[in-house]
């Protein structure tokens, strides 16, 4: 192998991750000593794989955790999730950099309490929170920060859940439409979007009754599972997609 | 060529023949020896277990005329990590206590052309890369006890039995089965069954509209699906959370003292069976389904309110985190018999 003729991808992704019989090794070690972009390539897959590994694999912190640092790890987890599994559809960049724009702020769904009650602004709330994300009068069109937006459940604001709810349906829809350009079997696709049916429709129910009873902890959190199975699905259709 | 008798022992038909020749010094050890020493005398004209083992394979082809076999074997140290991708066929994985990743299986045409294999060390790989994707190969691979297993399938079924170290399998439509101990279990199938026999360190497993099938225990199990079945089955859990949209939610074991069980759903119904003298404490909550607990005598009685109906209650002494929601599946809380409860 000469320093100007680059390995294959693959076989340079072998190299890093250690597989290449010693023959090989050789050649490449040579190869790279001269050739600085290889050497960057080499060093980036080995340093995705580190901290590949040393994610962890839920978005599930132990109950006990104080909500900041669930706050914080689920920060963390959503946007290596959404990055790999666009990184696996080979969507553009700026896709991906969109994407995980939005999902930062996916982690105050761990925020949500399990206790609390409704207190007197959820009527006039109801409406806001009735309408979908993004939609006219719906909760992503109202104006974020004002005092007026703190609903009284344990310090959890509307702000963060409308947030939270806008960036889940547009992390959807762009993982949608990365799943649709991508080379997708159509049992595979079929099988998504039957599955995100599902999803929407219970979608659909919960928010509905959340605009009845917009104090409900309960609804609250069934919402926000529903977005969450529904990123979850598109990211596991995103992987199996990949071909290796 | 003489072939010791211990090569052998991939070659018999069986997983439950190969654990067994696995450990000699096991309860299984005689039987082992004889099945070997019959594959070894039967060898000069044509062994059982290789024509009953490749009678299995091409009776699974499509088209059996048109399949090649392959065989391959390299060091993998024991506990090495191996990759398997076969997009269109199946894979089954056991294991040995030799630190070699040994592979039969039959590829058509178009994955011949695609077929990689290569394993050296600490790492190897294996699988069908082509760009025909109906290309169809089906494998049996034999790997060290404590290795780890990453494996993928498009629509062929994965089957493992005995890994040590860890697994991850993952497939689009193909049944997932997994029978065995391995120190973390990670499990992906969009439309097919997941099923679980063992007692894994750590297990994960979703599906979208397969059914989750876990008979065992584990310290940290969860469980996910859309509208998938989902049944936990067996011995106690520290950590268990299983969570459907529409799919139907059966837990019967027990629950480790101190520990926690999450079981949430949207209009699935949740079946939970526990031991009667288990030491929890309940929240269980639901806005439209019916409520049902007959786990306790003394039950609190249904509050309703804006959070929907809602019971809170104590089962012993307390101390394991219970909790239950649903949107309008229907919950039952009952007691089970003969499961300890505390850990």
């Amino acid at each position: 192998m000469s320093t100007d003729q680059h390995p294959d991808p693959e076989r340079l992704s072998d190299f890093a991750e250690g597989l290449l019989p010693s023959s090989e090794r050789a050649q490449f070690e040579a190869h790279l000593a001269a050739c600085a972009a290889c050497r960057e390539e080499v060093e980036s897959i080995r340093g995705l794989r580190a901290g590949l590994a040393a994610l962890p694999r839920e978005l599930e912190p132990g109950a006990d955790l104080r909500p900041q640092i669930r706050r914080e790890a689920g920060v963390a987890r959503r946007r290596a999730r959404n990055r790999a599994a666009l990184r696996d559809l080979r969507v553009p960049l700026a896709a991906a950099a969109a994407t995980l724009v939005l999902a930062t702020a996916g982690a105050t769904a761990l925020v949500v309490r399990t206790e609390g009650g409704a207190g007197g602004r959820d009527a006039e709330l109801a409406g806001r929170i009735a309408a979908p994300p993004g939609g006219p009068g719906g909760v992503a069109g109202t104006a974020a920060g004002a005092d007026g937006d703190r609903m009284d459940v344990d310090g959890v604001t509307l702000a963060d859940f409308r947030r939270l709810e806008s960036d889940y349906a547009r992390a959807a829809e762009e993982l949608l439409a990365a799943l649709d350009g991508a080379d997708v079997s159509a049992e595979t696709s079929r099988l998504v979007r039957e599955n995100l049916r599902t999803i929407d429709r219970a979608l659909q129910e919960s928010r509905e009754a959340l605009a009845r009873e917009p104090g409900s902890p309960l609804l609250r959190q069934l919402v926000l599972a529903a977005h969450e199975q529904k990123l979850d699905v598109l990211r596991r259709a995103a992987r199996l997609s990949a071909r290796s | 060529m003489s072939r010791p008798e211990s090569d052998l022992v991939p070659r018999l038909a069986t997983p439950r023949m190969r654990r067994a020749a696995a450990f000699p010094g096991g309860p299984c050890a005689i039987a082992a020896r004889a099945a070997a020493t019959l594959v070894a005398a039967a060898r000069a004209t044509a062994t059982l277990g290789v024509t009953a083992a490749f009678a299995a394979i091409l009776a699974s082809a499509p088209s059996a005329h048109a399949q090649q076999a392959v065989e391959r074997r390299a060091q993998l140290d024991a506990d090495g990590y191996f990759r398997i991708w076969n997009p269109a066929g199946s894979v089954r994985v056991s294991t040995w206590d030799r630190d070699t990743v040994w592979l039969r299986g039959t590829l058509d045409a178009g994955a011949r052309r695609g077929f990689y294999f290569g394993s050296a060390g600490p790492a190897g790989k294996m699988g069908v890369q082509t760009g025909a994707p109906e290309a169809r190969a089906d494998f049996e691979v034999v790997l060290p006890r404590n290795a780890t297993v990453w494996i993928k399938t498009t629509t062929g079924s994965i089957e493992v039995e005995g890994v040590g170290g860890g697994v991850d399998a993952y497939s689009v439509t193909g049944e997932v089965r997994v029978n065995g101990d391995p120190r973390t279990l990670f499990v992906e199938s969009m439309a097919g069954a997941v099923r679980v026999v063992g007692v894994p360190g750590t297990l994960r497993a979703k599906t979208g509209g397969g059914a989750i099938v876990f008979r065992g225990s584990s310290p940290d199990v969860t469980l996910a699906t859309v509208s998938g079945e989902l049944v936990l089955e067996g011995g106690a859990v520290r950590r268990g959370i299983l969570e459907s949209v529409s799919g139907a939610v059966r837990f019967s074991g027990g629950l480790e003292r101190g520990g926690s069980l999450s079981i949430q759903t949207h209009d699935g119904a949740v079946d939970l069976a526990l031991p009667r003298d288990v030491d929890a404490d309940f929240v269980v909550t639901t806005l439209d389904g019916k409520l049902t607990q007959r786990l306790v005598r003394e039950s609190p009685g249904s509050v309703s309110g804006p959070r929907g109906r809602e019971q809170q209650f104590t089962a012993g002494a307390g101390g394991a985190e219970v909790r239950v929601r649903t949107f309008s599946g229907a919950i039952v809380v009952r007691p089970i018999e003969g499961v300890a409860g505390g850990g």
